[in-house]
């Protein structure tokens, strides 16, 4: 056997006798290539979902059957809430990525679309989800535009729709003789129209009588006809709390990408610690064991509040990032360093070697990160991948930084994303230091 | 009496690493844990230090009690044969750690971690980092550091393997030194000739076993067997195994023809082949 082939198969012999490295190795590439397969394809059983907040402040008719039809639009997950504040709240809080509300007015515009007031849509989204703007815009107008046409394929509410209009046309002082002569033929012709088909459906007239346009001309024509509105806002107004730029959403999730590395360096020392023989020298002198784990948790938690401290520094020096609160960020960084302590303490615990130990951080972070929204927005995945995301320190890290620097949080709301991460940190901490063992013997 | 271990058993599955070991070492002299790889050695060095927990008897460190309470391992100073040393911290950087471990003061600590680097020869180079120390320097730094809180019982696991015979000599002088300190000190190895030189008593065991324990002199009177003389003639040689080798050496040294004598007096190495036998071992 050459030289070439002996190493290999001696590290070959290695790899499948050390479990752990092996399942990392060979086993999880591809439990992950199927799980963000799931993700990705659609899989598991649900659809993304935009999650919306929705007000109906017009409380007519006409509101209450649009609000019907986007509650039934496939790709939101719509809640309704009474007030405008309460939906923009969920928003800024980041548990919904937009408000959709319909304002007073929009069943009377809904009357006469042409010449009544303007339907108008008043859309608000959540910075930090600018993909959700073009997604809820796309689907509202779709939505209008079938209630228009649902309206206009009855014959009978089409023509409401058009006496309406030409009572508006009489009404209407902005118009000169000509064009109101016009459109008062343009209104007579439909109305002809609608009588015939109308009468049509009844049986009283043959379909070949009635005429018929090129299907889709004029929607597909330049300028064509467009007769609503859909205000969309992102929270940004001076009065309201929202990033100036795009570094105020970016820094928390740098920072949660900078915390997997500080997790993993730490993590890793201690296994280096116990194989390469100082965790003896520590067990053998007087300082008790949770004096051991606690100053290895307090070195990892003084460089992740750190590194996060520098990056938010970074931010505001060089990307002019406004901090909302300097003693919530305070509170944020320190409750995302808990966590990550915690979770650092359990994986310095679940590898033997080096090897392993390195493969189980690197993969249990990346999935936590990128289950996590660190990477890919959560709200593109599915419903309950969504959920799932709350098991993950990295959601949490992230909305706390971003309540405390632009999503003005109040102490109250900060109090969740900081007891589920501090929770997390005692919890791995506890897990951590139960299961470690000095040596591997 | 600085250590004792009555009655040790320690099992591995179904290995029997240490089985009924009895050691009783006094104060002051430098005792020898003698025997072939996988005897038992290491593995009772851990249990004398509460490294690992023995599943059956008592240790028992200067009358104070068992290792497992730090008061107690405050009295042990360990050189482990694996070296642990921080190698991205330089010399004086591991020694100051180490102190701060054991509560020594700052002013105390600075004090003898220098004279540490000079005892093992490690001054000039103290401020480098140890990953740029060779084998021997840190096999003598790691003998520093388990002397940094000056313990009274000292116990070295195969504190030579793998170094050039200059730090050989400089670590079995330091042995020496510690022991005109007053120190005691626990010594395994297998290397014979370094048990000889250093210790004042040994035990040789196998298969976790104490084989025979006793002064080294007594050892080698009791197991060591018979010295053996070579005579060397112009065309022939003869070995002849004596209890009196002065006598035969003067009955063969003017004998006609003979061009040389030579002595060979039964030592440590003898006596560990006679106890454990010559078969090669796993």
């Amino acid at each position: 056997m050459s030289p070439l082939l002996a190493i290999a198969t001696k590290d070959l012999t290695q790899l499948v006798r050390d479990r752990m490295g092996f399942f990392f190795t060979a086993i999880f590439p591809l439990v992950f290539g199927v799980l963000f397969g799931l993700i990705f394809s659609q899989g598991g059983g649900s659809a993304p979902e935009v999650r919306v907040a929705l007000v109906d402040e017009d409380g007519s008719e006409a509101s209450g059957a649009y609000a019907d039809r986007v509650e039934a639009i496939g790709p939101l997950s719509v809640e309704r809430f009474e007030t405008r504040q309460e939906a923009e709240d969920t928003v800024r809080t980041g548990r919904r990525a937009a408000m959709v509300l319909i304002p007073g007015g929009f069943g009377e515009a809904m009357r006469d679309p042409f010449f009544g007031g303007e339907v108008s849509i008043e859309v608000a989204i959540d910075p930090s989800q600018p993909f959700a703007q073009g997604v809820i815009e796309g689907l509202l107008t779709q939505t209008l535009f079938t209630e228009l046409i649902d309206r206009f394929q009855d014959p009978g509410r089409a023509r409401e729709l058009i006496a309406n209009s030409r009572e508006a046309l009489i009404e209407s002082d902005g118009l000169n003789p000509l064009q109101r002569a016009l459109m008062g033929t343009v209104f007579n012709s439909v109305d002809d129209l609608l009588a015939n088909v109308e009468a049509q459906q009844a049986g009283d007239i043959p379909a070949d009588n009635l005429g018929r346009d090129e299907p889709g001309a004029a929607a597909d024509a330049p300028g064509a006809f467009m007769p609503f509105e859909i205000a969309i806002s992102d929270l940004r107004a001076e009065e309201r709390p929202g990033p100036r730029n795009a570094f105020e959403i970016t820094i928390p999730q740098a920072n949660a990408w900078a915390l997997m590395g500080c997790v993993i360096g730490f993590g890793m020392s201690l296994v280096i610690e116990r194989s390469r023989g100082t965790l003896t020298r520590l067990r053998l002198s007087p300082v008790p064991r949770w004096q051991v784990l606690g100053g290895k948790a307090l070195g990892c938690f003084i460089t992740a509040v750190l590194v996060q401290a520098a990056m938010v520094v970074f931010g505001v020096l060089v990307f002019k990032v406004r901090v909302g609160d300097p003693a919530k960020l305070a509170l944020a960084i320190g409750s995302a360093a808990t966590a990550f302590v915690g979770v650092m303490m359990l994986l310095a615990v679940l590898g033997k070697s080096e090897g392993a130990s390195e493969g189980i951080g690197r993969a249990v972070l990346l999935v936590l990160a990128l289950g996590g929204g660190a990477g890919v927005p959560l709200a593109f995945m599915p419903s309950w991948m969504q959920s799932a995301a709350s098991v993950s320190p990295f959601k949490w890290s992230i909305l706390a930084v971003e309540g405390a620097i632009w999503r003005g949080y109040s102490w109250g709301e900060l109090a969740l994303p900081c007891g589920v991460l501090i929770g997390i940190g005692v919890v791995g901490f506890v897990l951590g230091a139960a299961l470690f063992r000095w040596s591997n013997d | 009496m600085v250590l004792r271990l009555e009655g040790i058993v320690k099992r591995f599955g179904k290995t029997v690493a240490v089985d009924g070991l009895d050691l009783h070492v006094h104060v002051g002299e430098v005792f020898g844990l003698l025997g072939p790889n996988g005897a038992g050695k290491s593995t009772s060095i851990a249990i004398a230090t509460g490294l690992l927990s023995p599943d059956a008897g008592t240790v028992t460190v200067n009358g104070a009690g068992a290792p497992d309470h730090a008061e107690v391992r405050r009295l042990i100073g360990l050189a482990t044969q694996q070296i642990s040393l921080y190698e991205d911290l330089s010399a004086e950087e591991n020694l100051e750690f180490f102190g701060r471990l054991y509560g020594i003061e700052r002013t105390l600590r600075r004090r003898r971690a220098g004279q540490l680097l000079d005892r093992v020869g490690l001054t000039t180079r103290g401020t480098d980092r140890v990953s740029g120390y060779s084998g021997g320097m840190k096999r003598r730094l790691n003998l520093a550091a388990a002397l940094m809180h000056d313990p009274p019982l000292v116990l070295l696991d195969e504190p030579t393997a793998g170094v050039d015979p200059h730090s050989r000599s400089a670590l079995l002088d330091l042995v020496g030194s510690l022991k005109r300190d007053g120190k005691t000190v626990v010594y395994t190895t297998h290397y014979m000739e370094e048990a000889q030189r250093v210790c004042d008593r040994a035990a040789i065991i196998d298969h976790g076993r104490s084989l025979a324990v006793g002064r080294v002199d007594e050892l080698i009177a009791a197991h060591g067997g018979r010295s053996v003389l070579t005579i060397e003639r112009v065309e022939s040689s003869e070995r002849i195994e004596t209890d009196d080798p002065m006598r035969e050496i003067a009955r063969h040294a003017n004998a006609e023809g003979v061009i040389e004598v030579r002595l060979e007096r039964p030592d440590l190495e003898s006596v560990f082949l006679t106890l454990t036998g010559r078969s090669l071992r796993d």
